[in-house]
């Protein structure tokens, strides 16, 4: 028994030191900030803001536990609730930068459809004014639509370079803009085609 | 025996002392209470924020929210009895305190930048509007029309970003459309300049004078032809027998320069040739002598100083004619009027009758021009 004394002593020793020398999870804070910058790095603002602000808060919580038990004595200090929270933020952020990807390569789909809808109206519009016949009733007409759809395919390369240039939301706005834009001239020239038609009728029954 | 009673009492003593110790005083704010303010900021704040106005406020909010954990942590230190939390929840009030006021300002912020773009937007529209109105009275040419369809592009794209909540966009959108849609309006104003000029309109008068003085004189028709009131005015004997509305060429406001140039003449000129049947395919037309001496002497000054092509011709073929009366300027710079006009003028006007067009007819007292003569009426 009183063998048994010292060596329990020494463990009890060795448990409190053990637990005076628990030390702050640095690496995982450094780790979980990397996290969070990686889903910054993919956009995440732009296309996982609330993934984002979710992984952003779990950090900031981390980081406090992690003071608020720097401020305990050595023996009483436990970062068990810190490193749960940092491990929280980490899977947070990397799904943060998962759906940033994934969002964005949505977004970038939906702006070269965009793109591609936008060329198709102006196609139309064109051939519908290839199309439309020259006549004196129509040429002014004609000839302000023509300059108007010039006015609009003069905006493709400027909507080329928003999406070379990652800016997926503003070219999705542009290219529906300019849709809309090409399809009324398509209904424009149809109208003037329609009075054409009505003066030529008239004057064959002249 | 008494001893040994003393004993176990200070032992009761003491150990109802370090009890006494250990129940605690003052009880801490919850975990969730402690993180609720930087939670409420970082959930609350309104979408578009920028970011860097949240970060500043999550880093002030952070901090005190901080400082209150930390009281929290230091008086785990104290024996329960000594315990006190009321600097931590001071400090936890004070970061509830901050969030509040972070959010209501930032809701104040994106509030007020969403009624700037908003205001920028409909400032834009009027502009454009006001560009188009003005566009249209000059009938405006190819660069001037996709410039105008590449504000409505800008301003539809504002409208987006507005209702998509990134106002920075709509607002600096909106403010290129707004400065666009201005410098279009001062072009197209400046093409209008020309109807103020003093000097060109008293010249105007003056061809118009002479030309009714000259009705007057032979007992003569004459016609006028006012190109900013788009209207055709019958004289004869010198009186303003009738007025005609009247459509011209696709540039209306400038004067003719050359072929091509889709401009509607301006000068003395005589009907060269009255055409109908076969002969026109405007129902009826009254040929022009266009170009006269003083149109070719513009042409060749014009060519000298290299202001269009040296191949390009002064054009001819300038018409009175039928198929008007579309309210649109759309010929290659004749006068285009209906056809039963065209039919009622045909009484009045042959060979040599005079055609005097002005670029603006200023009205002079007595004139009369406000519209048709009492007692015209068709020849036929």
């Amino acid at each position: 028994m009183r063998k048994r004394i010292p060596v329990l002593a020494a463990l009890a020793a060795i448990l409190v030191l053990t637990a005076a020398c628990a030390e702050p999870p640095e690496e995982t804070v450094l780790q979980a900030e990397q996290d969070l910058q990686g889903a910054r790095d993919a956009e995440a603002a732009t296309y996982a803001a609330e993934e984002l602000r979710d992984a952003r808060l779990a950090l900031e919580e981390a980081q406090q536990e992690i003071q608020a038990q720097n401020e305990r004595f050595a023996i009483m200090r436990d970062y068990e609730e810190a490193e749960k929270k940092l491990a929280g933020s980490m899977d947070k952020a990397r799904l943060a930068r998962e759906t940033a990807v994934e969002r964005k390569e949505e977004a970038r789909q939906a702006a070269v459809e965009s793109l591609e809808f936008a060329r198709q109206a102006i196609e139309e519009a064109n051939t519908a004014l290839a199309e439309a016949p020259r006549g004196k009733g129509t040429k002014a007409d004609i000839s302000a639509l023509t300059a108007d759809l010039d006015g609009v395919r003069s905006q493709v390369p400027a909507l080329e370079a928003q999406i070379d240039e990652e800016d997926y939301f503003a070219a999705r706005d542009k290219a529906a803009s300019m849709t809309e834009s090409a399809q009324a001239i398509a209904e424009e020239i149809k109208a003037a085609v329609e009075i054409e038609a009505r003066i030529l009728a008239k004057r064959r029954n002249r | 025996m008494r001893g040994h009673r003393r004993a176990l009492l200070i032992l009761a003593a003491t150990l109802v002392l370090f009890a006494a110790l250990l129940i605690p005083r003052d009880t801490p704010p919850s975990p969730e209470a402690l993180r609720s303010p930087l939670r409420r900021l970082v959930q609350e704040a309104p979408p578009g924020t920028p970011r860097p106005v949240l970060d500043e406020n999550v880093g002030m909010v952070s901090h005190l929210q901080q400082q209150a954990t930390i009281a929290v942590s230091r008086q785990s230190r104290r024996l329960p009895l000594l315990r006190g939390y009321t600097e931590a929840r001071r400090l936890l009030a004070t970061a509830a305190a901050a969030a509040d006021e972070a959010l209501q300002a930032m809701a104040t912020q994106q509030a007020s930048a969403r009624q700037e773009a908003m205001t920028r937007i409909a400032l834009a529209q009027e502009a454009l509007l006001n560009a188009r109105v003005v566009g249209a009275r000059v009938h405006l040419q190819p660069a001037g029309r996709q410039a105008l369809i590449q504000q409505e592009i800008a301003l539809e794209e504002a409208q987006r970003n507005l209702t998509r909540g990134d106002y920075d966009a709509a607002i600096r959108k909106a403010g290129q459309v707004l400065s666009g849609s201005r410098r279009e309006q001062e072009n197209a104003a400046r093409t209008l300049a020309r109807l103020r000029d003093q000097t060109t309109v008293a010249l105007w008068r003056r061809w118009v004078d002479q030309t009714v003085a000259w009705s007057r004189r032979q007992s003569s028709t004459a016609l006028v032809v006012d190109k900013a009131g788009h209207r055709l005015l019958l004289y004869d004997s010198g009186r303003l027998l009738t007025t005609f509305d009247i459509d011209l060429g696709l540039d209306p406001i400038p004067d003719k320069l050359h072929e091509g140039d889709n401009a509607t003449p301006e000068g003395r000129y005589h009907v060269s040739q009255v055409r109908d049947g076969d002969n026109t395919r405007y129902h009826r037309a009254f040929l022009l002598d266009y170009p006269n001496d003083e149109d070719w002497v513009r042409f060749k000054q014009a060519r000298g100083e290299g202001r269009f092509p040296s191949e390009t011709q002064i054009g001819g073929l300038i018409e009175i004619h039928g198929y008007g009366g579309r309210g649109d300027d759309w010929t290659n710079g004749c006068v285009a009027l209906t056809n039963p006009e065209m039919d009622f003028l045909d009484g009045w006007v042959k060979k040599g009758t005079p055609v005097t067009i002005v670029g603006a007819l200023p009205m002079a007292p007595g004139d009369g021009l406000s519209g048709p003569a009492a007692g015209a009426s068709s020849p036929h």
